[in-house]
């Protein structure tokens, strides 16, 4: 009789808990990759999760969508809005879930997050955090969306990232960002309308455009030394550059004796040209422009063919680093860090900083490296490639809609950690004055009206120790390097020049930007891109021969660069080509 | 006890066998008949089957009914804020759609062509090696070897693409090194898409091989001994015994593993070769899962994915049930 009882009873426990687990959701708490790292879930003892629809909201004097008025640009100088007058509409007894995921650099959980804590205790919240690499995050928050598990917020950190947030939005999965906006005023501040089009699908904002972190800083870095060696100046063509790239692999520039040395690479991990990328900008635009008047695109005018001419070329004669396609970007660092490469494409201030740690500290590797002014191939002005583009889009969870005082908790807390508002700080670079009173400061420069922080760096690296490393994460929901600097020191020598270089390239002319008045299907420029990939990467090896170009051209437009044309030429009221 | 005769050749008493009654072959071949209706067995064995539920419960839950769900988005246009049973019927626009795709012919040459190669250069390493272990005289050695070809399988894929890069890249890859020393030129082997399955299939060989032989292991441990004993006296050297009696006493496991091999003869492996292809061997690498992964989960077309995993789905039952005959005519042995 008790063995029966037992089996019997058993049984019903087993069946609760197949039953249990069919029913439950996964929350994003659950089903990790290799890459996620998920902060705690719902610590449940003091959570008081608000009714749906119950969400209270203060005094709620918030514009109204329609009423929202979009800078025609970015502020020279901007300031932190009146903290409490802006966010009284925050009932702040109330507590909330947040579940929030986005696409970090380090995405390993940290054993003790300091930052979260400090955000849930002033927030009033209890934070999910999820943070995975670019890939993983789009196809996780589909899942998540798809599963009925959505997160509250994404925070995309790629402007190509797009075309997700149109497809979700499609779907009817998410809000309509002009009912977040009129409670972020900060935020508001540089929503310009520009991001705004950008953003809208249709008449609806699937998204809140993002400062990118690295606002057009990025820019073809040179080996100074090298080039006093070898005798040559600066390259201002094609032409030069390549034989720049001839005699680095050639000539021993780092006379060590040995054939070690190289020009440069994509590191892109076998995914598309990575650095090599800004190459393409010698020989016109790269991508979506009008020119006489028609639509145009760098597949039609012979930019993308002569590129990847140049690029055949350098492959051809092993100019290039070993494996410079399949390598990953952190493997390829070391080439770079250990003086065998020529060319970079870099943010000026990183490489400084990287090159100046790498050598130990030694300052004169800071003046190895400068970046080129734009070269060009036709004689005309050289110019880089379009900037002002979004460092990516926050999406929001349509469930919000349902509970407006989580929707306005939300709002209250992006904005407040948006550059300069009160808690801007707090995630950025390991952690603020909040995280680290002992090492962390904030300066404001006064000439200037700008911030940057004024860290004890070394003291900090003590104590971010490895296993805190993920907190470096909450760096990507709001950073950005548009308006900050860097503090001057003898005891930081890279962070003058670094922040000179990246104003230097920042200040390079740059071709039309026609992608932010654009909206092309996202579908068909996935599918175009995986085509282009593989068929450019042919040409380069020699797999496929550049006298194949028009007919190439023929099969780009039928996989899709047609309906792109067609698409571009309306939205631009240009004429076909 | 029954009368004994004798036996001319041994002396000893051997017992004699009662007649059979007449209908005794016939009364076997009968089908099983139970005396009492299902709900009097439910009843009468209630505890077991008490047991059995929440394994019941657990695969009508987390197998067949996403199965069912999955067949039903294949022939929906799923859409996320309706659920499955609120999106609009496409009848099978879906597949339409699939093979109306200009990737598709290639994408299932490739994924055919990898599996065959996966299952000619896959499936009888495992077999070798499992009666070279069963033959192996020294035991110490035999588990050190045992242990040493199962690691491999508990790495991840992605360990295992590090492994390869390591070997094959062409700044600091052993085998480039190798060359260099030789007096060869370096090779950009992850970029030649000639050298793009070998590396795959062997690299899949060297993680699985070893696990791959637990199956054979557990069926030649079946076989009696004394099959081996009486061949040795009867002067059969090693290759006829693995001839005559190991081979054809795990013949029904080869041919188990075999049907069900090809009915994942669609499914090619798709994790690995994610990890392992680049845009440079994406003609010959590109298969069925991987495009799935890129236009159904990135691109979040459920539908077609749904749709995608019913014709491999099909394919592999259809492939299991043609080798399951095909077994059975030339062998007399199949899975059912």
């Amino acid at each position: 009789m008790i063995r029966k009882t037992s089996s019997a009873a058993v049984s019903l426990l087993l069946l609760l808990s197949v039953l249990l687990a069919a029913c439950s959701n996964n929350g994003g708490n659950d089903d990790n990759t290799t890459n996620q790292a998920t902060g705690n879930a719902a610590k449940g003892n003091n959570a008081k999760e608000n009714d749906a629809n119950g969400g209270s909201a203060g005094t709620d004097d918030a514009a109204k969508p329609a009423d929202l008025t979009y800078p025609e640009k970015f502020p020279d100088v901007p300031k932190a809005v009146d903290y409490d007058a802006s966010y009284a509409y925050d009932d702040m007894s109330k507590h909330y879930n947040v579940d929030i995921m986005l696409n970090g650099f380090v995405n390993q959980p940290a054993t003790q997050d300091k930052i979260k804590d400090f955000y849930e205790k002033t927030f009033n919240m209890t934070l999910t955090f999820t943070h995975l690499v670019r890939d993983d995050l789009v196809n996780k928050t589909n899942v998540r969306f798809a599963s009925g598990s959505a997160p509250d917020v994404v925070a995309f950190g790629s402007s190509d990232d797009r075309s997700v947030a149109q497809a979700l939005f499609k779907q009817k999965q998410l809000l309509d960002a002009t009912e977040m906006l009129p409670y972020m005023p900060q935020m508001m501040t540089y929503v310009t309308q520009e991001y705004k089009n950008w953003a809208t699908d249709n008449g609806s904002m699937v998204g809140i455009p993002r400062l990118p972190t690295f606002p057009d800083v990025w820019g073809n870095f040179i080996r100074q030394d090298w080039l006093k060696k070898l005798g040559m100046e600066m390259p201002k063509t094609p032409d030069e550059l390549f034989a720049y790239a001839k005699a680095v692999t050639t000539q021993d520039p780092d006379g060590n004796g040995k054939a070690d040395t190289y020009f440069m690479g994509a590191a892109g991990g076998g995914q598309g040209w990575g650095m090599l990328g800004g190459l393409m900008d010698m020989f016109g635009h790269r991508s979506w422009n009008v020119k006489d008047g028609k639509i145009n695109n760098p597949m039609l005018d012979g930019t993308t063919k002569n590129y990847l001419t140049f690029l055949k070329k350098l492959n051809d004669e092993k100019l290039l680093a070993p494996d410079w396609y399949t390598i990953q970007w952190e493997p390829f660092k070391a080439y770079t860090m250990q003086n065998k490469i020529g060319m970079v494409n870099y943010p000026g201030w990183n490489l400084l900083q990287e090159q100046f740690s790498a050598s130990k500290g030694d300052a004169a590797t800071i003046e190895n490296w400068a970046p080129v002014p734009p070269m060009s191939a036709t004689g005309e002005e050289g110019k880089l490639g379009p900037g002002g583009a979004p460092g990516g889009i926050y999406i929001f969870s349509k469930k919000l809609a349902d509970d407006p005082g989580k929707l306005k908790r939300i709002a209250h807390f992006l904005d407040a950690v948006q550059y300069p508002n009160k808690y801007y700080w707090v995630g950025n670079q390991g952690g603020g004055p909040e995280i680290w009173p002992d090492y962390t400061k904030v300066v404001k420069d006064e000439a200037a009206g700008t911030y940057y922080y004024d860290s004890d760096m070394v003291k900090l690296q003590n104590d971010m120790k490895p296993e805190l490393k993920g907190m470096m994460d909450w760096q990507s929901v709001a950073y950005t390097l548009i308006w900050e600097k860097h503090k001057y020191s003898p005891e930081v020598p890279y962070n003058e020049p670094g922040d000179k270089y990246q104003d230097v390239v920042r200040a390079y002319p740059r071709q039309t930007n026609y992608d932010m008045l654009l909206n092309l299907p996202g579908a068909t420029v996935n599918k175009l891109s995986d085509f282009t990939k593989k068929n450019e990467i042919a040409f380069v090896l020699g797999n496929r021969d550049l006298a194949d170009w028009d007919k190439y051209v023929e099969e780009w437009k039928k996989a899709g660069g047609q309906e792109l044309i067609d698409a571009a030429a309306e939205q631009l009221k240009a004429e076909k080509p | 006890m029954p009368k004994a005769k004798q036996n001319l050749l041994s002396n000893a008493a051997v017992p004699v066998r009662k007649p059979l009654p007449p209908a005794y072959g016939k009364q076997i071949m009968e089908p099983y008949k139970p005396k009492h209706g299902l709900r009097h067995r439910i009843l009468q064995h209630r505890t077991l089957y008490l047991l059995f539920i929440p394994v019941f419960a657990y695969f009508v839950l987390f197998k067949y009914w996403p199965i069912a769900m999955a067949w039903i988005v294949a022939f929906k246009e799923l859409q996320l804020g309706s659920g499955v049973f609120d999106s609009p019927w496409v009848g099978l626009q879906n597949f339409r759609d699939i093979f109306g795709s200009p990737d598709i012919p290639n994408v299932i040459r490739n994924t055919i062509e990898i599996s065959l190669l996966r299952l000619l250069f896959g499936f009888f390493p495992p077999i070798l090696l499992a009666i070279m272990f069963h033959d192996m005289v020294t035991r110490r050695l035999k588990k050190w070897l045992q242990t040493f070809v199962y690691i491999p399988h508990f790495f991840s894929w992605v360990i295992v693409f590090g492994v390869v890069f390591g070997f094959f890249s062409v700044g600091a890859g052993f085998v480039n090194n190798m060359l260099d020393a030789l007096g060869f030129a370096r090779h950009e082997f992850l970029l030649d898409a000639n050298w793009f399955r070998p590396i795959l299939i062997g690299s899949a060989l060297w993680k699985e091989v070893g696990w791959s032989t637990i199956i054979y292991l557990a069926a030649l441990a079946t076989v009696d001994a004394q099959l081996y004993e009486a061949a040795v006296l009867d002067g059969a050297g090693p290759l006829k015994r693995i001839r005559y009696i190991t081979l054809p006493s795990i013949m029904p496991v080869v041919t188990f593993v075999l049907c069900i091999n090809l009915g994942f003869l669609l499914n090619a492996g798709g994790e690995q070769v994610l990890l392992f292809y680049n845009d440079a061997v994406m003609d010959r690498a590109d298969i069925i899962d991987t495009w799935v992964y890129r236009e159904g989960l990135a691109r979040l077309q459920f539908s077609i994915a749904a749709a995608v995993g019913l014709f491999q789905s099909v394919i592999g039952l259809a492939l299991v049930v043609i080798c399951n005959a095909f077994a059975k005519k030339i062998s007399g042995r199949g899975i059912w």
